[in-house]
């Protein structure tokens, strides 16, 4: 009797405090979602629109700022072009093959150039293509670099790997049974593709070029270092160069605020309304593997193309320029501020960030088990949200819409946290997601059935399955919020000074040398968590639309 | 039944196949009739999937054989040009498709009319019970209702030749009975040359006009694949 | 030893919000805060020099805040009036254009005139309200090694530059964001007056970049990715005294154009409303006094490579060698509208000039 008695009061305690973390979680989310998200976004939109007394919405069809949306389109116009279409040819082609070989270390390889700083890249471009670069010393002339071209190169550059590797992810997926289906009924290689092979990858086709438009419309310091300033400017240098530099200009920032809005924001919800009226399918069929040598030197060869030219950074005097840089006591010291800052950042923002996420997706699951169907849809698409909004224009409602209490020069840690938890949020609610809704009631239910404990029903069901996500998705949080350079940029001051600023001013002090080494470490830093993030987790989640659970069909 | 794609039907022949099989080589000569369902029954991994799909151009490496539709050589020709009829272990329905439009893909193919390879198509599903759900999606259907449609989207294009791989085996056994018969019914339709792969007997016992079986040849240390005369009628 | 591990990254993550990230400090009787631009108080720049001296002889403390670069300073005063917060009491290192620029956000002193001030060169002696403490001459300098190399001749006036020749093969800088920059930009605007928006319209195809700052600018200058930079004429004294050479001569040399060369007078100023008390104002004077006395002074030369702004510093001989503009162009003289209306017709010319490259 006394034993039932004190199991039914441990019942009725954890019960109790599964209720309070779901209670808290909510709060949490609500409160996130209003203040880093709704709150900035819309004191963008409705002081641009309504309270400007420098012309509202007038300012929004300045020639000034039209200009800027024009070249901002066309540039990512094309960088998405090339982008995407090369991407998909790459990723289909390593697709085919990919079904044939075990997790292969080649393929993060195309991981990788995501994670790479953008300063490492504006830095790796000019040595590359600068008039004294490696092509010019090779013999090769072109006068790509400080126009759009160098821009778009390097844009396309950095994102064909990642469409290729989302796509050649789904690709993988795709049965070999069906295109044989589809050959045994007479389809020769156009009507394969059009027929089995394009309708399971269009969904993360697109997913993927929506990323990449957004990412290049939200580009700011690859344009600022490669695009040679006036007349390349887009809305993103644009936004700075009128927040940051001399002119204060807040009603033309608002102004290009909105448009930048508009053209991140269109391309994800056209896309996720047309494919939440389409729903795809997944299929989980063991492939056959076999190793081949050949198809791994292709991968590998593939994936070194595109990171090996980041690795320009590192040269022969590298070593002997770090060790001058550990011996002078001035410099040592601001490496080592930088470094604290930069670590601290990442630390925080990948805690929060994935904490963030699971308390949503707690909020998530309460909805469905309280049958709110259509506020968890709507939930949903709200929580995606902020991978089409730019982090210049989120630090720019923050401007506005905290101003009482956040001084941009002053500085602060908080509102750069908060920033980066933001932008980072739907890379780790798109790796944890899927694990949430696959969560295994059954299982649980059959370990509590066994005598488990609530908690070790959790430790050993639900945690192995939520370890490897979890990890790859600190990690990828940590790598991108190391390179992170707009919400540092916005709100950053003497005390706050984070490694890719520090690498912009010592390049402003002409202390190349030293720039390239900090660079270089950088850079190894991101490859780093970048791998890890590969290993640890399903990084093909990140260009799915629709969660890969959600529809899911057995054969 | 009027044929939309003008096809012969001729018998399918199998000649002097070979497939080394780790130590043990895989052999067969064949020949299987129009109208005739030539049943072949092993265990599995005995190679008769290896042999099917082999026959359908499907995996060419490392064989030696020649296979035959009449007089036309198949053997070199690739899956999509031997005008073979498959219906795969899983029924490998196109997910982003319709029922109608699996169902009359082959057709489509064969640049068949939208008009009619719809009214082709809306014949046989009414055949097997399906005209009601002809622009449903495959993923509403049942596990029978999917291998029916696999059936018809196998024959209804008018192949020379029909293969079948276990085309029951992830069933229930009622759900079995009554689409053996099915099958039966739809090769009426079209009574091309068929050849289905089972370890199950029952198979043999309803649907087989003819059996073969893999027999163990100590001399060669082969494992053949030899005729063995079930039943004498035929239909169609 | 996981509980010490976390309790360890919480306080490391809680010393990142420590309460001065969020609000500025509230100035107190003995400090002055100045805002400056990063360089003046870079390891070895001159801030880091002559504040200490201040503090010590006025028993005072100075904070001062980097806030960028010069446009930056403004970017921060500008926003410290629209939030009604000011939290410095001076800025240092803004040049005269910005100056016009920052009018209402500064305050004059009123008739009261620093010590030494007569002894002033006559273009620094401006108006009431911004102290000069160092000049300098605008002009290109050019890498005589890339020059030969790329068979060039130097120019010899404003529309020599526009010459097919020096196609991509001028750095520049942002005239909205950098004050040399703005200053080059004001240059062709008092020379060439309507002819102006024509020559910025060939003009746009012969720079390489245009950096936001000077820095930038001048870091690719040295990087030899193009010949000639738009810089200040000291800087052929400053690679002089580095004894940078080639084929016997200065490697670097200024290039003076007919037209005459623009000047930047580099001063401080007061922030507006900021000045509240006796004792600042006392500190602030001071100070002023203090950034035109023969210690500072003299220390302008080789700390900030500008000429001080006092007659009577010796020069060093770097400096001596120099070539003389034909003219120094003063903006304030072109520029006949009243004091405010100067500010905003710069801003109007910018935003023309916007509209033409843009195109």
């Amino acid at each position: 009797m006394k034993v039932r008695t004190e199991s039914g009061a441990v019942a009725f305690r954890n019960r109790d405090l599964v209720f309070y973390l779901t209670m808290i979680s909510i709060l949490w989310t609500v409160l996130f979602w209003l203040s880093a998200v709704l709150v900035p976004v819309a004191a963008v939109i409705t002081q641009a629109l309504f309270q400007d007394s420098q012309g509202g919405w007038r300012a929004l069809l300045d020639p000034t700022v039209l200009s800027v949306v024009r070249l901002t389109l066309w540039q990512v116009f094309w960088s998405t072009l090339w982008s995407g279409t090369l991407g998909l040819l790459l990723g289909l082609w390593i697709g085919s093959f990919l079904a044939n070989l075990p997790r292969s270390r080649a393929h993060a390889l195309l991981v990788v150039p995501f994670g790479v700083p953008t300063s490492v890249v504006g830095i790796a471009w000019v040595t590359w293509l600068g008039r004294t670069g490696v092509f010019a010393y090779w013999g090769f002339h072109s006068e790509w670099i400080y126009s759009l071209k160098a821009v778009i190169l390097a844009h396309v550059f950095l994102n064909v790997p990642w469409v290729a590797y989302l796509v050649s992810q789904a690709r993988k997926d795709l049965p070999h049974s069906l295109l044989e289906a589809a050959k045994t009924l007479g389809a020769d290689r156009k009507c394969q593709f059009r027929y089995v092979v394009w309708p399971h990858v269009s969904s993360v086709f697109w997913g993927a070029c929506a990323q990449v438009s957004s990412l290049c419309t939200m580009s700011f310091s690859l344009v600022l270092g490669l695009g040679g300033g006036p007349p390349v400017q887009t809305l993103e240098t644009e936004i700075y160069e009128r927040l940051r530099y001399g002119l204060l200009d807040i009603s033309g920032a608002l102004a290009c605020g909105v448009w930048e809005l508009a053209l991140t924001l269109v391309p994800w919800v056209l896309v996720l309304y047309f494919y939440s009226k389409h729903k795809k399918f997944n299929f989980n069929q063991p492939h056959k593997q076999v190793r081949r040598l050949r198809h791994h030197a292709t991968l590998w060869g593939l994936g070194g193309f595109f990171v090996i030219p980041y690795l320009v950074i590192f040269n022969g005097q590298t070593p002997a320029t770090l060790l001058r840089v550990v011996l002078d006591p001035d410099s040592r010291l601001q490496v080592l501020m930088a470094l604290d800052v930069s670590v601290r950042l990442a630390v925080a923002a990948s805690l929060g960030c994935v904490l963030t996420v699971v308390a949503a997706l707690m909020t998530l699951n309460w909805l469905k088990k309280c049958k709110f169907k259509s506020l968890e849809s709507i939930m949903n698409l709200l929580l995606k949200l902020p991978s089409g909004v730019s982090v210049l224009v989120l630090g720019l409602g923050v401007w506005i819409a905290y101003s009482r209490w956040v001084d941009p020069f002053e500085g602060s840690f908080l509102v750069v946290l908060g920033l980066q938890m933001t932008l980072f949020f739907p890379v780790a609610f798109r790796l944890l997601s899927p694990i949430s809704e696959s969560h295994s009631t059954l299982e649980l239910e059959g370990a509590v059935l066994l005598g488990a404990s609530r908690f070790q029903a959790f430790w050993i069901i639900e945690w192995p399955r939520w370890k490897g996500p979890l990890f790859a998705s600190l990690a990828a949080v940590a790598g991108g919020g190391l390179g992170e350079v707009g919400a540092v940029s916005l709100f950053y001051s003497e005390r706050l000074i984070s490694m890719p600023l520090l690498l912009s001013r010592w390049m402003g002090q002409y202390r190349f040398a030293e720039a390239q080494a900090v660079g270089g470490l950088l850079l190894l830093l991101s490859f780093a968590l970048m791998l890890i993030a590969f290993e640890l987790g399903e990084l093909g989640e990140l260009g799915r639309l629709v969660p890969r659970r959600q529809v899911e069909v057995t054969l | 039944m009027k044929s939309i794609v003008s096809v012969q039907l001729m018998p399918l022949r199998v000649e002097n196949f070979e497939k080394k099989m780790g130590s043990i080589t895989l052999s067969a000569y064949f020949t299987v009739n129009v109208g005739e369902r030539a049943v072949l029954l092993g265990k599995s991994g005995s190679g008769k999937t290896t042999l099917l799909r082999w026959i359908a151009g499907l995996d060419q490496r490392d064989f030696k054989g020649k296979v035959f539709a009449g007089d036309r050589d198949l053997t070199y020709l690739a899956p999509e040009f031997r005008n073979i009829g498959f219906v795969f272990q899983d029924a490998n329905l196109f997910t982003s498709l319709t029922v109608m439009d699996n169902v009359t893909f082959g057709l489509r193919m064969r640049g068949v009319s939208r008009c009619v390879r719809e009214a082709e198509g809306a014949l046989w599903l009414e055949k097997v019970g399906l005209k009601g759900q002809s622009f449903s999606p495959v993923t509403q259907l049942s596990g029978g209702e999917r291998q029916r449609v696999a059936f018809v989207r196998a024959l209804i294009w008018r192949p020379q030749i029909v293969l079948l791989d276990e085309p029951f085996s992830a069933l229930d056994p009622e759900l079995r009975a009554a689409l053996r018969r099915d099958l039966v019914e739809i090769h009426r339709l079209w009574p091309a040359p068929m050849l289905l792969v089972t370890h199950d007997e029952k198979d043999i016992e309803v649907l087989a006009t003819s059996r073969l079986d893999l027999q163990w040849d100590p001399v060669s240390d082969q494992r053949k694949v030899v005729r063995s005369r079930a039943r004498d009628d035929c239909d169609g | 030893m996981i509980a010490f591990a976390c309790f360890q990254l919480l306080l490391c993550l809680l010393r990142g919000l420590d309460a001065r990230s969020w609000v500025g400090e509230l100035p107190v009787e003995d400090e002055l805060v100045i805002y400056t631009y990063d360089q003046f108080l870079a390891p070895g720049a001159l801030g880091r020099e002559i504040f200490p001296l201040f503090e010590k002889k006025n028993h005072c403390h100075i904070r001062a805040l980097a806030s960028g670069n010069g446009g930056q300073i403004l970017t921060r005063l500008q926003l410290d009036a629209k939030r009604g917060k000011s939290v410095a009491q001076l800025i240092v290192g803004i040049d005269q254009s910005s100056w016009e620029i920052a009018q209402p956000w500064t305050e004059s002193w009123g008739r009261w005139l620093p010590l030494g001030y007569s002894r002033l060169i006559k273009e620094a002696q401006v108006e009431r309200g911004f102290l000069p403490f160092d000049y300098g001459p605008l002009s290109m300098i050019a890498d005589r090694e890339v020059l030969s190399q790329m068979n060039l001749k130097t120019p010899s006036r404003l529309s020599d530059l526009l010459g097919s020749e020096w196609n991509r093969n001028i750095i520049l800088q942002d005239p909205r964001t950098s004050t040399p920059g703005l200053s080059f930009f004001l240059y062709t605007y008092f020379v060439l007056g309507e002819g102006t928006w024509s020559f910025w319209k060939q003009f746009r195809n012969q720079w390489l970049t245009m950096a936001p700052g000077w820095e930038g600018a001048y870091g690719l200058f040295l990087k030899k990715e193009a010949p000639l930079v738009w810089s200040y004429l000291t800087s052929q004294a400053y690679h002089e005294e580095q004894g940078e050479q080639w084929r016997g001569q200065n490697r670097y040399q200024a290039v003076l154009f007919q037209e005459g060369q623009p000047f930047q007078l580099e001063g401080v100023a007061w922030v507006k409303g900021a000045i509240k008390t006796q004792r600042h104002r006392e500190l602030a004077q001071k100070f002023l006094e203090f950034m035109i006395s023969l210690e500072v002074q003299n220390r302008i030369p080789n700390k900030m490579w500008m000429y001080p702004v006092r007659k009577d510093v010796e020069l060093p001989a770097s400096f001596r060698n120099l070539p003389k503009p034909a003219k120094m162009i003063s903006f304030q003289s072109g520029l006949t509208l009243g004091r405010v209306k100067r500010g905003k017709e710069i801003e109007t010319a910018l935003s023309r000039w916007r509209q033409v490259i843009g195109q």
